[in-house]
């Protein structure tokens, strides 16, 4: 009974290391694998590091969304993975989604936040680029990257960037 | 040619490690699962540390920084050896004349087969989990990029507050290191350290129960402790959880070793890793204290001796020193979430009590879920009621202070938390679990040892020898 009880025991535990792959966790690792096709949130990721690779390196970076509901799920979730995300793929840069003191813990503060700033604002912080996430008028997503001017008109400065004239704006990027 | 640089760190942290483990533990005699273990675990911890330390310094520790290190760590581990002072191996097959056991071949193969699923799932795949991109891939990237002195804006800006700025860095700068030697953050290649990672903990968790259990039993212990179907994707996810987990197993080990033999070696290494643990996660800094607490208690009245002395001194230096410097350098980092401290006061733990009952019930419901923790947590009364004669044993009652004490942290920090409870326990109830299972290994093998008899004998042998008794 001493030794059947041991090798029952090792048999649950053989039972316990074959679960992971029936996890859902690593059920979607494993699918993922197989067929190349990665998960949601790996797919977003992969599609953000596209993103951020079409533009200039070196500046500091403002993300900048638009349009977005507070209330909407899915346009929480976008915008909290997009700026967590961002900051992580944007290093050494600096990525700002709130002005300062403003905390970004979720979609809701960073939507709530308003964030939207001005040239001058930018300037002061040595930002050289605003990265607009804006929600369209058919419900579909528009992202451009916006290079600032190194010399503005001193009218300019208490816009933002695309506010204005976006025809005489660098853009960079842009994806549907 | 990343691929080749990652297995270079690996080799460095490898050696690191080996010429630490001969210099702390010296000719004692040690089982090749624990030379092997402290030359895993020690490598990472050490590295990691001089790493940190390093960057404070203000310089971003690159790959010529690494090689140096790993050509220091080689000259020091050839002196050792050349002047005789490495651990000679207790040959596991002393145990039983050449004969490994076709049982024991059983839960060895499962435990390597849930080793070799973590392997997969932690090379196979990019960091998807998302606590491990935002707060520890952010703090390896940002390491891998910045010196800490000056300190990186990163860390005083409160938009970040979401990667908890105040975090400790250990597990993201052994990331940060394979970075390093690649130079630059590729996340893929980078996760070899989590296999490594896991096979410390296993190592650790096996060398600790064999203090207590045969080989055969030791390998089922271990297999339940460390081979649950959650603690495995988490050791694949990246996230600090498995590496604190590793760090509280080696300090485990050694408190035991240091209850039986009160050897310096053994209060140099529990010094160590509990160090490490309290540089790994947060949840490591109270876990020091109770260590440190359970470290000095059975030694109370030998404080005339002077090699205990000397030994505690040597425990306390580490701690107060290591953890000193990162206290310092982290003055002034902002903590909006989780400001604990701030919390502890008598209107928030008493006005807060009724959430006790919750928080109970959301353990049991979690600890008896079998598909993420196998069958672990259930065993532990079972046989704490059939092996009930290891409280003859004083180390029997020492471990579940440790346990109930761990158990008890977690409990306090729910009653005390500023989140919602009941998405805080679901979010985070499983991964503390994994900080406790390698407790919850020594007080199964306690009792399985008093359920086979001579439990005491057993241990003593072992920590005298370090040989099993056949």
């Amino acid at each position: 009974l001493y030794w059947l009880g041991w090798v029952l025991l090792a048999l649950a535990g053989v039972v316990v290391c074959a679960l992971p792959f029936c996890a859902n966790d690593a059920n979607l690792l494993l699918r993922s694998w197989a067929t190349g096709h990665a998960g949601d949130f790996s797919e977003g990721y992969k599609d953000m590091e596209q993103t951020w690779k079409t533009l200039p390196p070196g500046a500091d970076v403002a993300l900048v969304y638009r349009n977005f509901s507070p209330d909407l799920e899915a346009h929480k979730r976008f915008v909290v993975q997009f700026t967590h995300v961002g900051a992580l793929l944007l290093l050494p840069r600096r990525a700002y989604a709130g002005y300062d003191g403003i905390v970004l813990n979720d979609g809701k503060s960073i939507i709530e936040g308003h964030f939207d700033p001005t040239l001058r604002w930018l300037m002061e912080r040595h930002i050289g680029m605003a990265f607009y996430s804006r929600m369209n008028a058919q419900g579909g997503l528009d992202m451009l990257g916006v290079g600032l001017p190194r010399e503005p008109r001193p009218e300019e400065l208490d816009r933002t960037p695309l506010a204005e004239s976006p025809g005489s704006n660098t853009v960079f990027g842009g994806r549907p | 040619m990343t691929g080749v640089w990652c297995a270079v760190y690996i080799l460095i942290l490898s050696l690191v490690g080996a010429a630490a483990t001969c210099a702390i533990i010296g000719r004692r005699r040690a089982a090749l699962a624990e030379m092997a273990a402290l030359a895993i675990t020690l490598g990472l911890g050490i590295t990691g540390m001089l790493l940190i330390w390093i960057s404070m310094l203000g310089l971003v520790p690159g790959r010529g920084v690494i090689l140096s290190i790993g050509l220091i760590a080689m000259i020091t581990l050839a002196g050792l050896i050349w002047r005789g002072r490495f651990p000679r191996p207790a040959w596991p097959v002393w145990e039983r004349k050449l004969s490994l056991g076709l049982l024991a071949l059983l839960p060895l193969l499962a435990i390597l087969g849930g080793f070799t699923a973590v392997m997969i799932l932690s090379i196979g795949f990019r960091t998807m989990n998302w606590d491990s991109v935002v707060i520890w891939s952010m703090k390896a990237r940002v390491m891998h990029y910045f010196p800490l002195t000056p300190r990186p804006w990163y860390f005083d800006d409160i938009r970040f507050t979401y990667s908890h700025l105040d975090y400790p860095l250990l597990a993201p700068m052994i990331t940060s290191g394979a970075y390093d030697m690649m130079r630059a953050p590729n996340d893929q290649p980078s996760r070899i350290v989590l296999p490594l990672i896991y096979a410390g903990q296993i190592l650790l968790v096996y060398s600790a129960v064999r203090l207590l259990l045969p080989r055969l039993p030791a390998l089922v212990v271990t297999l339940i402790a460390s081979c649950p179907q959650y603690l495995m994707v988490q050791a694949a996810m990246g996230s600090a959880d498995v590496p604190l987990s590793m760090f509280r197993a080696g300090a485990l080990l050694y408190l035991l070793r240091w209850w039986d033999r009160r050897g310096r070696d053994d209060a140099i290494l529990c010094g160590l890793f509990t160090f490490f643990a309290a540089m790994t996660k947060s949840e490591g800094l109270p876990l020091a204290l109770i260590t440190a607490a359970l470290f000095l208690t059975p030694c109370i009245k030998s404080l005339r001796q002077r090699e205990i002395r000397i030994s505690l001194a040597a425990y306390f230096l580490i701690l107060v020193v290591g953890l000193g410097i990162w206290f310092v350098w982290k003055i002034g980092i902002p903590h909006t979430d989780e400001n604990y401290l701030g919390r502890l006061r008598p209107g928030i733990i008493f006005g807060n009590i009724g959430r006790l009952g919750q928080i109970l019930a959301t353990m049991a419901r979690t600890t008896i879920h079998w598909r993420d923790w196998g069958v672990l947590w259930l065993l532990i009364p079972v046989v704490a009621a059939i092996g009930y004669r290891a409280f003859r044993v004083p180390h029997t009652w020492m471990l579940w202070a440790m346990l109930l004490l761990h158990v008890g942290l977690y409990i306090f920090v729910y009653i005390i938390t500023p989140w919602d409870l009941g998405e805080l326990m679901f979010n985070s109830l499983d991964r503390l679990l994994i900080h406790i299972a390698p407790t919850a290994a020594l007080v199964l093998a306690a009792h399985l040892a008093s359920i086979a008899g001579g439990a005491a004998q057993r241990f003593n042998h072992v920590c005298d020898t370090g040989v099993s008794p056949a």
